[in-house]
């Protein structure tokens, strides 16, 4: 008497194996190419390649940008002078950090991962911001 | 000729070398899709489909993976899509478990090779349609863990995880179904 729960699983294995291929009909290659002769020839579409220059040019743009928020941030801190100086140049380092690495991620992935990563930049910066006025105005 | 080697020429103007591609993976695709499906006609639709779609978008395969793994995807998604839409009046697993019905004399009484072969296909057919595809690549196509993830858009952990589970569920409902039935069957 063989039952199923007496199969170990190498046989199991061998079983699923043995069920086989299913088997396409015999007409079913020339049904495909009467349906693929009428169609318009592919072609050959070789991926968008973004000339450099353009990609450092994009960097650039936003390297730029976000340090225009750096120096504001650390103008601010500048006009109300006291300790929090230090917090200015913390936050301003990081700004600086976030535009360095933005113009490199621009020119080494592209730009949607580059502008997300300067809007986190700019978000840093606003949730900073207000914390460092607040304790020198 | 090799897969790269049919594609260029095809994409140089000899479309009908596309035959070759057709005729090489037909069977496989056929198999993904009707063990996902549970239904030959549908299946047959899915895999024309997914020839015609690979044709007008051969200029846009990377070759990033095997011709077979893009073709294969293609089937997969075709196949999900197909599950998503239909209505559910006579699924496959219905379908396939009216056919295995213990109470059908016919069943009891087919070869035992053939008894045995039906019951797994039964096995498979209550699984998952994304482990059902897993387990066919895994055992009659015999594609590694990675490309197997590539065909369903799994991580290999996943997929490796998968065939584990789907391994165990049908031992399990093989050993309760087939209790008792399958006498003086020796593998």
């Amino acid at each position: 008497m063989y039952h199923f729960k007496d199969v170990v699983m190498e046989e199991l294995d061998q079983l699923i194996r043995e069920a086989g291929m299913e088997r396409t009909p015999d007409d079913f290659t020339a049904t495909v190419m009467e349906q693929i002769m009428p169609l318009p020839q592919p072609e050959s579409v070789s991926p968008v390649q973004i000339p450099l220059w353009f990609k450092i040019f994009m960097g650039s743009i936003f390297a730029g940008a976000l340090l225009l928020v750096f120096y504001a941030t650390t103008g601010s801190s500048e006009a109300t002078g006291g300790s929090g100086g230090l917090i200015a140049q913390g936050t301003g380092y990081v700004t600086g950090a976030f535009s360095l690495l933005s113009a490199w991620i621009v020119q080494q992935v592209w730009l949607l991962p580059a502008f997300l990563f300067s809007l986190a930049g700019i978000l840093f910066l606003l949730v900073r911001d207000p914390q460092y006025d607040h304790g020198y105005a | 000729m090799k897969d790269p080697e049919i594609i260029e020429s095809v994409l140089a103007g000899n479309r009908e070398d596309f035959a070759l591609l057709v005729e090489r993976y037909k069977d496989m695709a056929y198999t993904i899709a009707v063990r996902m499906l549970g239904e030959r006609t549908e299946a047959e639709e899915v895999v024309q489909e997914a020839f015609i779609k690979a044709f007008s978008n051969l200029g846009t395969f990377r070759r990033e993976s095997g011709f077979s793994t893009w073709l294969f995807r293609i089937v997969y998604n075709g196949a999900i899509s197909r599950l998503r839409t239909r209505k559910r009046t006579l699924s496959g697993e219905v379908a396939v478990m009216e056919k295995l019905a213990t109470d059908e004399p016919d069943y009891i009484e087919s070869e035992e090779r053939d008894f045995r072969k039906q019951a797994v296909l039964w096995g498979i057919a209550q699984l998952k349609p994304v482990d059902r595809a897993i387990i066919t690549l895994f055992y009659h196509e015999e594609r590694s863990l990675r490309e197997i993830g590539e065909v369903t858009g799994l991580h290999e952990d996943v997929v490796k995880m998968r065939l584990h589970r789907a391994r165990k569920k049908m031992k399990k409902l093989l050993e309760t179904k087939f209790r008792g039935e399958l006498s003086n069957v020796s593998l």
